[in-house]
């Protein structure tokens, strides 16, 4: 939750904001049964609801003013609460520029064969005290840790013109993935 | 990309399977997360076998479950033979992948495998018509309840944004390597790289500020150890320990 305070922060204060992209927006989580009458759909709705974050509501208006209608047999609830939205194109170049600003040098380079081995080479290079290694995908070989793995996502971008079957949302909407349990990732 | 939604919880999204934000005006963007793809294609120099081996594996796994499922209802058959589908198509290129590397000679190898797996991720680049994203839209129109052509009202310049996650099975690796190392991990966040940063970013911070204050800066404890260049032996503090501290 640290981050989404942060982000909370960003997007309250104008210039924040702006500089980095960020904004609340409404975001509802729909179910296709009642929340309050399955024992862990309903821990999940307490802990998000006391987890801290802003603007919870759960209640039979969540699924009205989202722009279009919900069919209610499907979908008998929801909840809703303010999620920051991040435009990250613009947020990476001002995070880039800020840590170039503090004085950071940046070096692009490939590193070969385990990270261990080369690590007092490297600092000593670097004139370092510590590294940090938040290399990603490529810890698979710096590190030889065979539990990193790729996942694929995709999303489509649609337009939301009129005529749109998105025309007119203004909420951000989200199906958790119950009883899809092949979609989920480990 | 350029978009993301933050969640209340990492897992939230992490476990949704249906997303549609509107992202500005113009934009909205809408999103499911497909399954585990073959990640060696991605990854891997050598992963040939491994990723025939593991594409066996899970051919083999979803063999069962659709013995299983066939018990069952015939829509838990159907998705038992998708995921069979995908289990197959995983070994078909895993098996093209090593029919290309046995025709290789060995000089050669390391480099043209390189090729060949960025060849064939090229050639399953995915677009509109890609299988997953046609059930991704799917499962936006049971949704919304109709219909909902993916290929119409697209953003034209930019339809389909696709990546890989650089996710970890037991979540986010973040520690020291080891006591008498001064590398600090952080890596594995999947898809909850933004939700995760600025915790994770402190957590470093204290990390290396305790491996300073453990293990003194470098150029003090390197003085000494001219003659252990390559031993870890040098990285050991030659100073008080940390018990000595409060």
């Amino acid at each position: 939750m640290v981050s989404y305070h942060v982000y909370k922060h960003m997007a309250s204060t104008k210039d924040l904001s702006e500089y980095y992209g960020v904004r609340m927006r409404e975001t509802v989580f729909f179910f296709n049964e009642v929340v309050k009458k399955n024992k862990d759909l309903l821990r999940k709705m307490r802990d998000t609801e006391q987890s801290g974050v802003a603007g919870f509501r759960h209640d039979s208006s969540v699924t009205n003013d989202i722009g279009f209608s919900i069919d209610k047999d499907l979908w008998p609830d929801a909840y809703q609460l303010l999620s920051p939205v991040i435009d990250t194109d613009l947020s990476l170049i001002q995070i880039t520029s800020l840590v170039r600003d503090k004085g950071a040098a940046l070096v692009t380079r490939t590193l070969d064969g385990k990270l261990i081995d080369q690590e007092l080479d490297l600092l000593r290079e670097f004139n370092a005290d510590v590294m940090v290694n938040a290399s990603g995908l490529s810890s698979f070989f710096l590190v030889g840790d065979d539990k990193v793995q790729a996942l694929e996502g995709a999303v489509l971008r649609f337009r939301r013109d009129e005529g749109s079957p998105f025309a007119g949302l203004s909420k951000a909407l989200i199906v958790s993935a119950m009883d899809h349990h092949e979609v989920k990732s480990e | 990309m350029g978009y993301f939604c933050c969640g209340s919880y990492a897992d939230i999204l992490r476990s949704s399977f249906v997303f549609i934000v509107p992202r500005n005006d113009k934009i909205t963007v809408v999103g499911g997360f497909a399954a585990l793809v073959n990640s060696d294609v991605a990854n891997k120099r050598d992963a040939t076998k491994e990723a025939r081996d593991t594409a066996k594996k899970e051919l083999d796994i979803a063999k069962e479950l659709a013995a299983a499922m066939k018990l069952d209802a015939t829509m838990k058959l159907d998705a038992a033979e998708k995921k069979m589908d995908a289990a197959e198509k995983k070994l078909e290129v895993a098996e093209r992948l090593v029919a290309a590397k046995v025709k290789l000679d060995d000089e050669k190898l390391d480099d043209v495998e390189r090729d060949a797996a960025k060849r064939e991720l090229d050639a399953d680049a995915v677009n509109e018509l890609d299988g997953n994203v046609a059930e991704m839209a799917t499962a936006v129109s049971g949704f919304l309840g109709k219909e909902l052509d993916h290929t119409k009202y697209t953003d034209r310049s930019y339809p389909l944004a696709h990546g890989f996650r650089p996710a970890r099975k037991g979540g986010v690796r973040l520690e020291r390597e080891s006591d008498s190392s001064r590398i600090i991990h952080c890596y594995g966040h999947g898809g909850s790289g933004w939700s995760l940063s600025f915790g994770c970013a402190l957590e470093v911070k204290s990390l290396v500020e305790d491996t300073i204050d453990e293990m003194g800066p470098l150029s003090t404890t390197t003085s000494n150890a001219t003659s252990a260049s390559t031993s870890t032996d040098a990285l050991y503090p030659t100073s008080e320990g940390r018990e000595l501290e409060v």
